[in-house]
């Protein structure tokens, strides 16, 4: 088990990287500079990433997509055709990227009940403001879950209020 | 504290009854206990994505097993959303039909078994495992 833990924290600048989208083209991180990043660390098996994947496209995608939000999914350790099955089921329309090898979600990944880094992260969420700087961010617990995504919804609003 | 997912699940195999006769069924319990504060999927979740608990035997001579009988899940409902999962936590017996063929002499058999399952704890999902166990059973004519 790795003892690595999170690279990134609260008030840090996230550094490039690049991932495969289902479409074969890539993804860098770069490319979403300027716009305010909503980044979601998921997984096809986790119930709970199920439960709110509705709502990332109906919630969040459409109502702030015009509003300088980027959403950019990251599922971890999973096979494209996996993933693209789970993209389709809720008809998402943002990128959606595949970490094969866990290396991006290990630099985000919590320090959890000594769970392996990639799948401590898995339910977690980033807002990265436009210059690439953490400002919020949430990692799965059951007690607080909420499917509708409200904490994000609330600093999403505020930081844009912010502008 | 570490969690080994080769062993995260208690697994409690029994007999009934506990001496295994030629021609007459018998039952294996396989009780399951869940850490407290998690859950784990049932054996119908409630859509395809999700990971179902799964009990299998491995084939053995002279025994044939019956249909795999899973408790009743429990419904997690969450008010503010259409989602329900359908779970299994606490402590549950999954039960199988053990049919010993008539002609099988007396021994000791070992059965093993696997099961397969997704869980999550208060604060995290686990990656879809499997959990291996095992049980001696007699039979005596």
């Amino acid at each position: 088990m790795s003892t690595l833990i999170a690279k990134y924290n609260v008030g840090d600048v996230v550094d490039d990287f690049s991932l495969p989208m289902l479409d074969g083209t890539t993804a860098k991180l770069l490319d979403f500079r300027g716009k305010v990043l909503f980044l979601v660390f998921t997984a096809t098996w986790c119930p709970y990433c199920r439960a709110e994947a509705p709502y990332l496209e109906k919630e969040i995608w459409q109502k702030y997509k015009d509003k300088d939000v980027q959403v950019l999914v990251v599922d971890v350790k999973e096979s494209n055709q996996v993933v693209k099955e789970f993209r389709d089921r809720d008809g998402w329309t943002f990128p959606v990227v595949v970490d094969e090898a866990g290396e991006v979600a290990l630099q985000f990944a919590p320090k959890k009940e000594g769970l392996p880094p990639e799948i401590a992260i898995i339910n977690s969420h980033f807002i990265l403001d436009k210059t690439g700087k953490i400002v919020f961010r949430e990692f799965f617990a059951l007690e607080t879950f909420d499917a509708r995504l409200s904490a994000i919804i609330q600093e999403l609003d505020k930081i844009l209020a912010q502008g | 504290m570490h969690i080994d997912l080769a062993q995260w699940l208690r697994l409690t195999p029994s007999l009934e009854p506990a001496v295994l006769k030629p021609g007459v069924e018998g039952q294996l319990i396989v009780e399951v206990g869940i850490p407290a504060g998690g859950h784990i999927e049932s054996d119908q979740p409630a859509e395809k994505f999700l990971i179902p608990t799964k009990l299998t035997l491995d084939p053995i001579e002279h025994i044939s097993f019956g249909p795999i009988q899973y408790p009743k899940a429990i419904e997690k409902r969450f008010s503010w959303t259409e989602t329900v999962l359908k779970v299994f936590s606490g402590t549950i017996q999954i039960k199988v039909l053990l049919i010993v063929s008539r002609d099988a002499p007396a021994k000791t058999v070992i059965i093993f078994g696997t099961l397969n399952y997704q869980g999550c704890t208060a604060s995290s999902c686990l990656p879809p495992s499997s959990q291996k166990f095992s049980i001696e059973a007699k039979i005596l004519p």
